[in-house]
């Protein structure tokens, strides 16, 4: 018969406990900007002053330009973020460059140039291959002439494909299965480019309304955008599987180029001048009524919902060049805080 | 008021010219001299660039040159790219720009491009700081650059060969020729620069920033007697840039053009009851950037007549008209616009005091006049062998007329829009010696219905006269000269404090009541001292721009940082007979300081330039 001490038992079972907790820490934090929202800010035109602010939305603290390469600022015109596998890709509109950080740390990692980037505007990434949405050249008559989604492998830091579209591709929107691009060109576009990853080939061209851009998928999968004319508007829902089209709905007034889903994807949301709409995903006519009138807002120039918790983000580009605002209302609509960001506010992101 | 006071000088003269036919003696020929544009401004200065920065920056243009001897700040958008002035705390549009006496200023922008104004292009350069639209027209509140290319070049031929860093080529050829009584001077210059410069700070060299600028200067006179002459001026410029990106940015790819052309023809007189000159002239601007061409034309026709009475009263009375057409397809046809100015200056000097008065009534086509007074005066307080003590001071109001974008752009503009105008004092005190001058000047202006463009109810930008800024500072400097006979110096320091900020601004803007003007430091500096030793010389030449806020409410984190920029040159001479030979070598940036002159668009580090000059010297009879 052992007889063994009961306290040294317990010292056992104790190391034994600690050497499994220890394993794997998954609550270490990767780095400062891990969780949190990024507010992308173009900064003046033709002045290489784009930057992201981040707000912290735990502490509600705003950091203003964490994007920095060489200790200043990433470029000209910051049009868009996007984050994926810990990376995050800022598309520089201005400069024709796309620059690389840490998700986490935003420590600067490297910038994608090709003689292809001209005018980028969005990018989405799928198997290793950046998808970017490039305008192209203007020609003597301030007209685009020649746009298209380009992949570039991100492995071999190289072009795969020029995919043409119509011109003035603008969104992306990756659904797992087809890569979706919007051809807006103020609304002298029409379609919706639709392109297998697998491929790289343009599966279709679907026409909707006159300028589609900003896009989301909703609860039940299906895929809206909203399309403006400057006069007014259409909301569209397409089966992303089919690639038919599903809804048209008209909304009277000319919407801007953002949409957002609401956090359990049932709503969407789309602004009409310094007013915020929501409508449901089953509904069949546009809502009268907006749920927010940002009468404060002076130039209305960033939309977003945060899908964790339904805040409503407004960015105001005041006079294009002084530092800007961001407004942050709650789910209801009421007020709840605003800050200071960077000149330009363009585009907000969640993470 | 301007009636009476022409009425006045019509009954002044023509009592003294009664007075003078009373004589019987023999008439001898009165010839009176046209006096320089600075007379008939008592109360503000007006100052020549020194000949040795003429000398050092031969090849460069004056946005590149003039911050070395002025506290002057150019926002050039690169290097040789566009550049805009700033003077005493004001935009670009606020300050004139003449050629001859035309305004060279674009009318449909209200600017200048100091990057095609090439400093071998001129004879004469002269800077008015101040208010001065009583006396050079729109647009004259920060101050105005006065630029003359006259036919009196002594010398017959004068040849230029510049060779410079990054690819820099320059040639200029100046041939004057005379017979009997038509004398030519025929001018031309070429510059070519790569310009792919290493970009501080970055291991990568300015990508698309290549240019090619050529000009033609033609001068003809032709004199019908002792007293009489024609005079023909023609200027042409052509300039061709890739636009230089900003730092980072890959596949550049705008390019433009400039195309200018300059002509004044006049008919002057010399006589018992002054000068006169009758004159036209035709300007033709035409910019094309990315095969996009814009244009806009003028022909001009003025006359003016100057006449000195009692010795000491200086009067001068002149009409000006101006036809312009603007060829820029975003004005949705071809507008044309009318100007008149009908201006008159007094000036009386005494033995220790003088004072000005001048003044100007524009006519717009469908702009509502305004009176546009200068009245100024030197007091010397203090007058002995030590030195000169004089106080200086002048008021003045101003005016800018809108530019044909702000009338005529379509579905924007406004025909409607007022003029900008500015209320300007200046006082100053001088100390004048014959090795020391100091000077000092307090100014304060306030510039009104500043045009500003902002969205109107349907959210459409149209231009609106908004904005009102204050602009007010003390400018100081010390100069030094002395000679001896094989060593001379001359030596100048400048500094300027200027704070300039809005007090009224658009809805829009709220956030930048009280802050200082983007692209306007609030200290500027200059010095240089050009020496001379025999047949060498040694020239340094220094300036300096303190903080400069590139956003609007004066954020430092968009601060372009403070620099001092130094180049240094040294040049020998040699003789031979009538041949006048030199060689130059600058050190440009010698301190390699690393700087922006406009946010995102790089400088050049340290880097030089070889000149080698020759001239012709006039034969001696």
């Amino acid at each position: 018969m052992i007889k063994v001490k009961t306290q040294y038992l317990f010292i056992v079972i104790l190391v034994a406990l600690v050497a499994v907790g220890c394993k794997d820490d998954d609550s270490k934090p990767k780095g400062k900007y891990e969780r949190g929202a990024f507010i992308v800010n173009e900064g003046g035109f033709g002045s290489a002053n784009g930057s992201v602010t981040f707000f912290n939305t735990s502490t509600s603290e705003a950091e203003q330009n964490i994007a920095k390469v060489s200790g200043g600022f990433p470029g000209d015109v910051a049009q868009s973020i996007a984050f994926k596998d810990d990376k995050g890709y800022l598309v520089l509109n201005g400069s024709n460059t796309i620059q690389v950080f840490d998700a986490n740390t935003f420590d600067y990692l490297s910038t994608i140039k090709s003689n292809d980037i001209v005018a980028p505007r969005y990018v989405e990434v799928v198997n290793d291959k950046a998808y970017i949405s490039v305008w192209g050249p203007y020609n003597s008559d301030f007209a685009l002439v020649d746009s298209y989604v380009l992949v570039y492998d991100l492995k071999t830091s190289s072009v795969v494909k020029k995919i043409d579209t119509d011109e003035g591709t603008e969104n992306l929107l990756y659904n797992g299965n087809y890569l979706f691009a919007t051809n807006y060109n103020y609304g002298a576009s029409n379609t919706l480019a639709v392109i297998d990853p697998k491929d790289n080939s343009l599966v279709k061209q679907i026409e909707l309304a006159a300028g589609p851009s900003g896009m989301v998928t909703d609860t039940n999968g299906k895929l809206w955008v909203v399309c403006s004319d400057f006069a007014s508007g259409t909301l569209v829902r397409i089966n992303p599987s089919s690639l038919e089209i599903e809804a048209k709905i008209e909304i009277a007034g000319a919407p801007g180029t953002d949409l957002a889903i609401s956090e359990d994807k049932k709503s969407v949301f789309y602004t009409i001048g310094k007013s915020v709409y929501k409508m449901d995903i089953t509904s069949t006519t546009a809502p009268t009524q907006p749920i927010i009138d940002a009468s404060a807002v002076k130039t209305f120039y960033a939309f977003n919902v945060n899908p964790d918790n339904g805040e409503i983000w407004i960015g105001d580009a005041l006079n294009y060049t002084s530092t800007g605002k961001t407004y942050v209302y709650n789910s209801d609509g009421t007020a709840k805080t605003s800050f200071e960001v960077g000149i330009s506010p363009t585009q907000f992101v969640f993470k | 008021m301007l009636l009476r006071s022409g009425i006045l000088v019509l009954i002044i003269s023509s009592a003294l010219n009664s007075y003078a036919q009373q004589d019987t003696t023999l008439l001898k020929e009165v010839v009176v001299y046209g006096l320089p544009e600075e007379k008939y401004l008592a109360g503000s200065a007006v100052i020549r660039t020194d000949s040795s920065l003429q000398k050092t920056y031969t090849s460069n243009h004056l946005g590149e040159a003039l911050s070395f001897q002025f506290p002057i700040y150019f926002r050039n958008y690169g290097n040789g790219m566009i550049s805009g002035i700033s003077m005493r705390g004001t935009s670009p549009q606020h300050t004139a720009v003449l050629w001859n006496g035309i305004n060279i200023n674009s009318f449909s922008l209200g600017q200048s491009d100091f990057s095609i104004l090439p400093m071998v292009a001129f004879d004469e350069i002269k800077i008015h700081a101040g208010g001065g639209s009583a006396r050079f027209g729109s647009g004259a509140f920060g101050g105005s650059v006065l630029l003359n290319s006259a036919n009196n070049d002594r010398s017959p031929i004068s040849f230029n060969q510049d060779v410079g860093s990054f690819g820099r080529y320059f040639t200029s050829l100046k041939v004057s020729v005379g017979n009997g009584p038509l004398t030519s001077s025929t001018s031309f210059y070429h510059l070519q620069s790569q310009n792919d410069f290493p970009i501080p700070g970055t291991n990568e060299r300015q990508q698309h920033a290549s240019y090619v600028q050529q000009g033609l200067i033609q001068g003809f006179q032709y004199a019908l007697s002792s007293r009489k002459s024609i005079n023909l001026n023609y200027w042409y410029h052509d300039a061709d840039r890739e636009v230089q990106p900003t730092i980072g940015a890959a596949n550049g790819q705008d390019e433009q053009q400039d195309r200018n052309h300059r002509l004044s023809v006049s008919y002057r007189q010399n006589g018992i009851y002054g000068t006169s000159k009758l004159g036209g002239g035709f300007v033709d601007d035409v910019i094309v950037f990315n095969g996009s061409k814009s244009e806009v034309t003028r022909w001009i026709s003025f006359f003016n007549h100057q006449y000195t009475f009692a010795k000491q009263w200086h009067s001068q009375f002149g009409v000006d008209w101006n036809h312009i057409i603007g060829k820029i397809k975003e004005y949705g046809g071809e507008p044309k616009e009318n100007r008149v100015d009908v201006a008159a200056s007094l000036q009386r000097d005494y033995k220790k005091h003088s004072f000005s008065f001048n003044i100007r009534q524009p006519f717009i086509s469908r702009v509502t006049a305004l009176i546009l007074p200068y009245l100024g005066a030197n007091l010397m307080l203090y007058d002995a062998k030590r030195g000169q003590l004089i106080l200086t001071t002048n008021l003045s109001k101003n005016f800018r007329a809108p530019t044909l974008n702000d009338r005529y752009w379509q579905n924007a503009g406004r025909e409607d829009v007022k003029p900008e105008t500015s209320h300007s004092a200046e006082m100053g005190l001088s100390f004048i010696q014959s090795l020391i001058k100091i000077n000092s000047k307090a100014f304060y202006q306030l510039i009104d219905q500043w045009i500003q463009w902002v969205p109107d109810a349907n959210g459409v930008y149209r231009p609106e006269n908004i904005k009102q800024v204050k602009a007010r500072g003390i400018e100081a400097s010390t100069e030094l000269q002395w000679k001896s006979d094989q060593f001379s110096i001359h030596s100048k320091i400048t500094y300027q404090f200027t704070r300039s900020t809005t007090s009224k601004v658009s809805d829009l803007e709220v956030g930048t009541i009280g802050k200082q003007l983007i692209y306007n430091p609030i200290h500027t500096g200059s010095a240089f001292a050009s020496t001379q030793f025999k047949t060498w010389t040694f020239n340094v030449f220094a300036q300096y721009s303190g903080q400069r806020f590139t956003e609007a409410s004066n954020s430092s984190a968009y601060a372009l940082d403070p620099f001092v920029l130094v180049d240094f040159a040294i040049g020998k001479s040699f003789v031979l007979k009538r041949n006048d030979m030199s060689l130059h070598f600058s050190l440009k940036n010698a301190f390699n300081e690393n700087y922006q002159l406009y946010s995102g668009r790089a400088m050049p580090g340290r880097y030089f330039n070889i000149q080698f000059s020759y001239q012709l010297k006039q034969k001696q009879i």
